[in-house]
């Protein structure tokens, strides 16, 4: 399949940290990714690196097969970019927000009023359109913005947060409409909305301190936690002595204390006999087990030692 | 270009009345601030004009200075630092060049509006100070001195990042672009070391080359074409500059 996105060993720094560490991949042409990880993970440097918002310490993106830092104009032609936070201006309405940007990617008016009639009346903005963008909600400020980035009609499509402050129904009809673009649009998007992503993706990609560490379809991300439970135990005390000799047990994944209770994860319930054994004479008060879902995938340090670890 | 026209249209069209009360009030006050009080100080230019006369390109020159602060702190400071609006022009497929050439030349257009209207209120208030026959130099030099002012606090926006370092260097720049530039003063005022240093800056060359057209008809290009060049060279300054500040 042709990819759409490439990256190359591309790095980037801010001062002595690094943000994003050689990551090399290809997003195929057409599909749905989301990236997904923790607050300062790099996720938002990413897609900011791809929209070519800005240019990678080392390595190179590639759009269409075209270097975006040498063929700038015609990547640029190609991508759109919705930012986390608000980028409208207040004094414009709606509207002259979406027209001007489409106007500076030279796009002709009747293309433009079509394709805003099309986005507006598939993301619900109703009169909202002609408002001033600063007397508008947020959430309806977020659409206006979702339909600015498609009215230049971009075959790659950035998104950071795309659905934030917006209401249920807002969201609802945004990921409708992403699910009838994709194949025409490749779109990349991160979001802290796990239901969003379980619902919208073709391809996960799990960012963890600027590195990849899970990639693949939400079924194949999770096809390798299937076996795996999650347990916690809580005890009446949980003594420093007792968690070393829980810790012990050589079937249980990432164990960790929280107060007196005692998390780990483990491939089958025999695990959870095997930790009850060496607990004996311990006085327990609660006790859960629950299969694993795409949040724990997102737990960085389960994440990180890997299901095998 | 015509995006920036057009939106410059609009941001005129969605504050109306505030654009047409600024339009009258703004040439108005200035006006009678600057020469009403000074002409009675400094009754004719050294070289015979009636002070009125003689400030009357000065007064358009900052006149034209005052109106398009706000319209360039609000494009390169405002909508950079604090509602990122200039963000997803950056974005677009045009050049950084363009991008400051079009806020640029559009706001000097509802520049020249206003400070056409600040002529026919001039004419009002000072019957005898304007020849229609200067007129076209007054806007011609005005368009030239607005083009490098414009410039320099686009340079300034790009440069500050607080708005309190930004309000200082603006007030700072134009109280002495007000005294030093040769606008409502004449050089001659000022002690000669002084006003042979003031003379040489390239916004002061804009006023000089004005009066020289205007009262001894005659065509100052040294202190014409330097400004126009400086202009040019801040341009490509600031547009590098402003691919700089977006980490582009």
């Amino acid at each position: 399949m042709e990819a759409s996105i490439t990256l190359k060993k591309v790095g980037k720094l801010v001062g002595d940290k690094t943000i994003l560490a050689g990551l090399t991949f290809g997003i195929e042409k057409g599909t749905i990714v989301a990236l997904v990880g923790d607050n300062d993970a790099g996720k938002s440097t990413m897609l900011r690196l791809i929209a070519g918002l800005e240019n990678p310490n080392y390595g190179a993106v590639f759009l269409h097969g075209l270097d975006t830092e040498k063929r700038r104009m015609e990547t640029r032609q190609t991508v759109a970019f919705i930012p986390h936070d608000i980028d409208l201006d207040p004094w414009l309405t709606l509207e002259q927000n979406i027209q001007f940007d489409a106007k500076l990617y030279g796009e002709h008016q009747d293309k433009i009023q079509s394709r805003i009639n099309e986005y507006s009346h598939a993301l619900g903005m109703g009169d909202f359109l002609y408002s001033m963008a600063g007397r508008v909600p947020q959430g309806i400020q977020k659409k206006a913005m979702i339909i600015r980035a498609l009215a230049h009609d971009p075959t790659i499509l950035i998104m950071d947060e795309p659905t934030a402050f917006m209401d249920a129904e807002s969201r609802r009809l945004t990921w409708n409409l992403m699910r009838k673009l994709r194949g025409d649009k490749t779109i990349v998007y991160s979001s802290q909305f796990l239901p969003e992503i379980e619902s919208a993706n073709d391809r996960i990609m799990v960012i963890h301190n600027g590195s990849v560490l899970l990639d693949g379809s939400l079924d194949k991300l999770l096809e390798s936690t299937l076996e795996y439970h999650q347990f916690a135990i809580e005890f009446e005390e949980l003594s420093d002595e007792l968690y070393n000799s829980l810790c012990g047990v050589s079937t249980i994944v990432n164990p960790t204390k929280v107060g007196n209770t005692f998390h780990f994860y483990g491939r089958s319930r025999k695990v959870f006999f095997e930790v009850l054994n060496a607990c004996t004479g311990a006085l327990m008060k609660d006790l859960s087990i629950e299969k694993l879902s795409l949040q724990d995938l997102l737990d960085s340090a389960f994440a990180q030692k890997g299901m095998d670890g | 270009m015509s995006a920036f026209i057009l939106r410059r249209w609009w941001l005129i069209r969605n504050r109306l009345m505030s654009s047409i009360s600024l339009a009258f009030i703004v040439p108005f006050i200035l006006s009678i601030v600057t020469v009403f009080g000074t002409k009675n100080i400094i009754i004719s230019s050294i070289n015979g004009q009636p002070y009125e006369v003689w400030a009357l390109p000065g007064l358009m020159m900052f006149m034209s200075a005052v109106l398009i602060t706000p319209l360039i702190y609000r494009d390169f400071f405002d909508l950079r630092i604090h509602n990122k609006a200039l963000i997803p022009m950056t974005l677009a497929p045009i050049r950084k060049s363009t991008i400051i050439l079009g806020i640029l030349f559009s706001s000097l257009l509802e520049v020249l509006v206003i400070i056409t209207i600040g002529l026919g209120i001039y004419s009002i208030l000072f019957p005898h100070a304007v020849s229609i026959g200067h007129i076209g130099y007054i806007l011609l030099y005005s368009i030239i001195f607005v083009l490098l002012y414009g410039n320099i606090i686009i340079l300034l926006s790009l440069l500050t990042e607080r708005i309190s370092v930004f309000i200082s260097a603006l007030l700072t720049t134009l109280i002495s672009i007000m005294f030093i530039c040769g606008l409502f003063i004449e050089f001659e005022f000022f002690p000669i070391t002084m006003s042979t240093i003031f003379q040489y800056f390239p916004l002061s060359m804009v006023s000089i080359a004005s009066r020289s057209i205007l009262f001894i008809n005659t065509f100052d290009t040294f202190n014409t074409v330097t400004p126009i060049i400086f202009t040019l060279i801040l341009i490509i300054l600031n547009s590098f500059l402003l691919k700089r500040k977006m980490k582009q």
